[in-house]
């Protein structure tokens, strides 16, 4: 025993003087788990993976993982909070103060997405790689800050205006920007990245999800609508309707599902997958919005989208095939996740929950929060209604009135055409107005809809609002803009709260 | 050489509160057991699947986390008398800890919130190796009356960790708990760390006649989590003492000892995470797919502040130590005070900036500053021995320097210059609202704002809701009318307690407590919002109707459209309490029966933790301890919050003592 003893001791001696020695080195300790910034940024995959880190943030949890996605999707009168966390009631309720976590998370991720793109249209033109390369990356860095500032300044309003990452405090305290010059920002990062960027159809199927220049086109034509700047908004849409790119799928449904992400129809989506691993690997949606006993039930569509949908039928004499893609309700043969609807919810329940972006999977379930859809951020049939609005602003009615039966058509609903084109202006803004409801819900547009187009500012249509989505009785004036973040205001001295706040 | 192997068991609790606020917050009408549910544990019956509550005891019996530990520590050190009073010293240590922990969630549904329906297992292994080189020079020697101490040194301490982790999925019962067994989602994680440090030291002790001593010492450090050019800090101390009663002319009666003493000095403090001055790029976390095809992603995502440097403490102290009456009576008494400068931290900086981390700096200078005093007494009168003591300590805190000047908020607390460190800061109440007619559901600026009403508080405000002070007067209720709502540092801590021996018996007990101070009870702030689907306190019971208005209890409202349950003094309770910590009765056998049966000693002793506790506190235990998962105490900015804090609990323990 004391044998042993003394052997381990002198072991470990020697391996303790091995392990020290007289190291001159001993206190210069790099990091052995990760480059760093004085490192990083020489070869093209150093580029390419520094991109990739930017639109990770999409899928981050205050982004279009949970938080951003419910900000954009509940505050619509297609959709209601209904949930015992009232995170999610708030929102619709228009009473999500300045602390919440959806306020907090939305405003912290779409500025660490800022971050992050200010490094990549910082540093990887300083490169010395491919120059076709460094254009796509800029270009698809500069499409991702647009869209963050997009959301920023949709939402917020009043938002500091960063171009530059951050090293020193000095950099730290900005101060709000006018909206408009926010948004002139928007305009020239969309139009930077579109005459950068490649065509969709260009992308192999790896990187099938990058940024494209129509991509960057159909939203730097959507932030014309928001200016009212219908001419340039027209030429946009006008770019993507004649380049081929982009078709309408022949089943709606199809752009809803796992199997058919980037489809034709798609021109820009959100990335999950549970095969890999990351920030963005499931979305939450599946479980928040999926129906009481296959899911949380957090978020319901609203009963004004239901009727809204009984106003026409096919020709053929159904419902709307959206509205079976989009709702589960009580009709005859209806299943959710395989169960008979009326076994789940009991005889004549008339319970509506939303169907889209869910797999409804016989057997399935939800609760898992495993959801792996890609969101679906702007697709064509949201182009063909957009540039139908910009001609119609612009008094041709004509032209809207056949881009709108353009997307009607797929949902095989009667050609009315002729009908439409014979339309007042006032009367074809209506028209627009339902078309995008029902085609659009609960994909996040309906909300800034409405408020562009003044709702709030109309009581006729405010009280239209009121009998869509009950929500909206909570609503006053200035709440269509959401509260600069407490921890914004606790920290920057620069930064002003809201009006309404 | 030493090795150590052990087991435990951790509580399982999870999500974003503990356990005890979930056993609160579960309906009692729920069953505990039921065999037809997954797992075997009940959930919220039928028609109240929106609870927001899961079954406490079935999760803390279904997930299962132990912890292996393995510890090996070596430690060999020579002398070498170079001279007669010079002694070199080399002292060399190592030490390794290794500690595995498996954690296994099977199939169980606890609630709707709390469901899981795939089985998961996750293998963290971690160890952390520290080795230490020690090189000492010492010299010792007495020259008459005087006494002289110098050591002189040269230490290196290295410090390696190393994390790993495995994860898998979809285990079918009856359930084989090896990643093995896993189907899906099997992923494996790994990173390794370490920081170093580099000291240079020496110290003199002069002493002459037992009278006067001195220490003196300056150390130089080298920490590796600094950047080269601030690397290495300097930091000096000395401390003094006069033992006035060896005095000559020192002839008080009664008095054995007398001493004063006093000490000042800079203590520097590393105690940061690694490489936090480098700017590295996150290659780990900001992947993404393009055609769910992996790609990787490499940004930075974390700012870092480059200058970072030592943090600094400088303390001082006088005291003086007392024996009188043959030792029986002894006083200590000390003044303290100390500065933190350059206090290393993560200032809040704007959310705008993107980083996901507050950068580690040099935020903050603290003061802290007060007495403490022990007193004890101990006699013996024929078989009866006895000994109380009693101690009292008082703090005071203030920031005397805080990052760029604002004040940082906490969870329900603010910390600003000038004051102290995480004091309560909210709303301030004013009552019910009686009437529609005082309260305004508009802001200001909007027409119908009525200026004889209430401030503006919500749209959905009505009769019963709270009515919040309007601090700055400017008609609406927002965040720039909250205040100072009270200190979570106690004016004073103190223990008492005593011993009696009588014969073959012993009595001992303690008390310990502190007065003056206040905790945020975020407990009750659950237990009474209902504004969600949970159990509520049956305090709630007395809430505001038209026919109940003598009451401060808030009307229930789903989603709580006035906001009544935010952080006000509503939450604010006095947690000065005094607590019989422990009491213990022991029976010594008398010898003579021992030796019968060939025994050297059997005691026998009875004991009891936690016996009660006097307080006006409302919730479990004012002595507030970990509170679990989402322990919001940070200690610093946000403290004294009671977020479901596990109570102390009360442990009785037998005992026999056996001497062969």
């Amino acid at each position: 025993m004391m044998y042993i003893r003394k052997i381990n001791i002198i072991l470990v001696v020697l391996f303790v003087i091995a392990m020290n020695g007289c190291d001159e080195d001993l206190l210069n300790t790099p990091n052995p788990n990760e480059p760093t910034n004085q490192t990083f940024w020489q070869t093209e995959s150093d580029a390419v993976n520094a991109v990739n880190g930017v639109y990770s943030s999409l899928g981050t949890n205050g982004m279009f993982q949970d938080w951003g996605l419910n900000v954009i999707n509940i505050r619509g009168d297609d959709t209601v909070g209904d949930s015992p966390w009232d995170e999610f009631n708030v929102l619709g309720d228009f009473n999500a103060l300045s602390d919440r976590a959806s306020i907090t998370g939305f405003w912290n991720s779409l500025y660490a997405g800022v971050f992050r793109a200010n490094q990549v249209i910082q540093r990887v033109p300083e490169m010395d790689i491919d120059s076709d390369l460094k254009t796509r990356v800029v270009g698809e860095a500069k499409f991702l800050r647009g869209l963050f500032y997009f959301h920023l300044v949709s939402n917020y309003q009043n938002v500091p205006l960063i171009l530059e990452p951050a090293e020193t405090e000095e950099d730290y305290n900005m101060e709000q920007a006018p909206p408009e010059q926010v948004w002139d920002q928007v305009i020239q990062d969309f139009q930077d990245a579109k005459a950068a960027l490649p065509p969709k159809s260009s992308y192999s199927s790896n990187d099938m999800g990058r940024a494209s220049w129509t991509s960057a086109a159909g939203y730097l034509g959507r932030a014309y609508l928001f200016r009212e700047e219908w001419a340039n908004a027209e030429d946009e849409f006008q770019d993507i309707i004649d380049s081929d790119e982009h078709s309408l799928m022949d089943d709606y449904r199809d752009n809803f599902t796992e199997e058919h992400e980037n489809n034709q129809e798609s021109l820009f989506e959100v990335q999950f997958s549970g095969d890999v691993t990351g920030e963005g690997q499931y979305t939450a949606r599946a479980a928040q919005y999926a129906p009481t006993g296959f899911g949380w039930a957090d978020v319901l569509p609203s009963r004004g989208l239901f009727d809204a949908f009984q106003q026409e039928q096919t020709v053929s004499g159904n419902d709307d095939p959206r509205l079976y893609a989009t709702l589960f309700y009580n009709r005859p043969g209806m299943t959710v996740y395989g169960v008979p609807y009326e076994e789940e919810y009991g005889e004549g329940t008339d319970a509506i929950f939303w169907r889209k972006y869910l797999t409804d999977e016989p057997g399935g379930t939800e609760v898992d929060a495993r959801g792996e859809i890609n969101e679906r951020l702007l697709r064509y049939a949201d182009i063909l209604l957009m540039y139908a609005e910009a001609n119609n602003e612009q008094g041709d009615q004509a032209a809207a009135a056949e881009y709108i039966q353009m997307v009607r058509d797929r949902a095989n609903l009667p050609d009315r055409e002729t009908e439409f084109a014979n339309y007042t202006q006032q009367q074809m803004r209506d028209r627009i107005a339902h078309e995008r409801f029902l085609e659009l819900a609960g994909e996040g547009k309906r909300f800034f809809d409405i408020k562009r187009w003044g709702w709030f500012d109309d009581s006729d249509k405010l009280q239209e609002l009121k009998d869509n989505d009950a929500e909206f009785e909570a609503y006053t004036e200035g709440r269509e803009i959401l509260p600069i973040p407490q921890d914004e205001i606790d920290t920057n001295p620069n930064v002003e709260q809201n009006d309404a706040y | 050489m030493f090795y150590s192997r052990g087991d435990r068991i951790n509580q399982t609790s999870r999500h974003d509160f503990a356990l005890v606020t979930y056993t609160l917050r579960m309906m009692p009408i729920a069953s505990v057991y039921d065999e037809d549910n997954v797992g075997g544990y009940g959930s919220p019956p039928a028609g109240m699947e929106e609870e927001n509550a899961l079954n406490p005891i079935g999760a803390n019996n279904l997930l299962e986390s132990y912890d292996d530990i393995n510890r090996y520590l070596g430690n060999v050190w020579g002398e070498y008398d170079i001279l007669e009073n010079l002694t070199y010293k080399l002292n060399i240590s190592y030490d390794t800890r290794n500690v595995r922990n498996e954690f296994f969630e099977p199939h169980y549904n606890l609630g709707v919130f709390f469901t899981n329906n795939t089985a998961k297992l996750t293998e963290n292994t971690f160890q952390n190796t520290q080795t230490l080189i020690e090189n000492t020079l010492n010299y010792q020697n007495d020259f008459g009356d005087h006494s002289v101490d110098v050591l002189i040194g040269y230490t290196e301490e290295r410090n390696d960790y190393e994390v790993m982790e495995a994860h898998a999925e979809g285990y079918t019962k009856p359930y084989f708990k090896v990643l093995d067994a896993g189907t899906e989602n099997i992923t494996i994680q790994g990173s390794t760390q370490g920081h170093n440090l580099r000291s240079y030291l020496g110290r003199l002790e002069y002493n002459f006649d037992d009278r006067y001593l001195l220490t003196a010492s300056v150390r130089r450090d080298g920490s590796s989590r600094f950047a080269a050019e601030n690397r290495y800090g300097v930091f000096p101390s000395a401390s003094v003492g006069w033992r006035i009663s060896e005095e000559e002319f020192f002839e008080v009666p009664h008095i054995n000892n007398l001493k004063l003493r006093g000490e000042y000095g800079i203590l520097g403090n590393q105690e940061i995470g690694n490489y936090q001055y480098q700017a590295s790029i996150n290659t780990s976390g900001v992947h993404y797919n393009f055609g769910n095809t992996l790609a990787p992603g490499a940004i930075q995502t974390e700012l870092a502040n480059t200058n970072i440097k030592w943090e600094e403490n400088v303390t001082g102290n006088i005291g003086v130590d007392l024996t009188m009456f043959d030792n029986r009576f002894q006083v200590t008494a000390e003044y303290y005070y100390s500065e933190t400068q350059d206090l290393l931290l993560g200032v809040p900086i704007p959310p705008s900036v993107g980083s996901t981390v507050n950068p580690t700096v040099n935020a903050a200078s603290l003061k802290n500053s007060g007495v403490e005093l022990d007193v004890s007494y101990s006699n013996v009168i024929d078989d009866l021995s006895y000994s109380v003591d009693a101690n009292v300590a008082t703090v005071n805190n203030e920031v005397l320097s805080l990052g760029g000047g604002e004040p940082i908020f906490g969870a329900g607390s603010r910390t600003a210059v000038g004051s102290e460190v995480g004091e309560l800061y909210g709303y301030v109440r004013d009552g019910l609202f009686q009437e529609q007619s005082e309260i305004n559901n508009v802001p200001p600026e909007d027409s119908g704002f009525d200026t004889n009403a209430h401030a503006f508080q919500a749209p959905g405000t009505a009769p019963g809701d709270i009515r919040f002070k309007d601090l700055n007067d400017d008609g609406v209720i927002n965040a720039n009318d909250r205040r100072y709502l009270g200190s979570v540092i106690p004016d004073f801590t103190f223990g008492f307690g005593g011993n009696i021996n009588y014969k073959s018996w012993n009595l001992a007990m303690r008390f310990t407590g502190q007065y003056g101070n206040k905790i945020y009870n975020s407990v009750r702030q659950q237990m009474e919002g209902t504004d969600l689907f949970w159990n509520y306190t049956s305090r709630k019971l007395d809430y505001w109707t038209p026919d109940n208005r003598d009451t401060n209890m808030p009307r229930p409202a789903y989603q709580d459209p006035n906001g009544n349950d935010r952080m006000s003094d509503r939450w604010v309770e006095d947690g000065s309490y005094i607590k019989l910590k422990n009491v213990q009765l022991g029976y010594s056998l008398p010898q003579d029966l021992l030796e019968r049966f060939g025994l050297r000693s059997l005691q026998v002793n009875a004991s009891v933790q936690n016996v009660f506790t006097i307080t006006n506190y409302m919730g479990l235990d004012p002595a507030l301890g970990p509170t679990g998962y989402n322990n919001w105490n940070d200690g610093l900015f946000s403290r004294g919050i009671d977020a479901g804090s596990y109570p102390h609990p009360r442990i009785y323990t037998v005992g026999i003592q056996l001497g062969i």
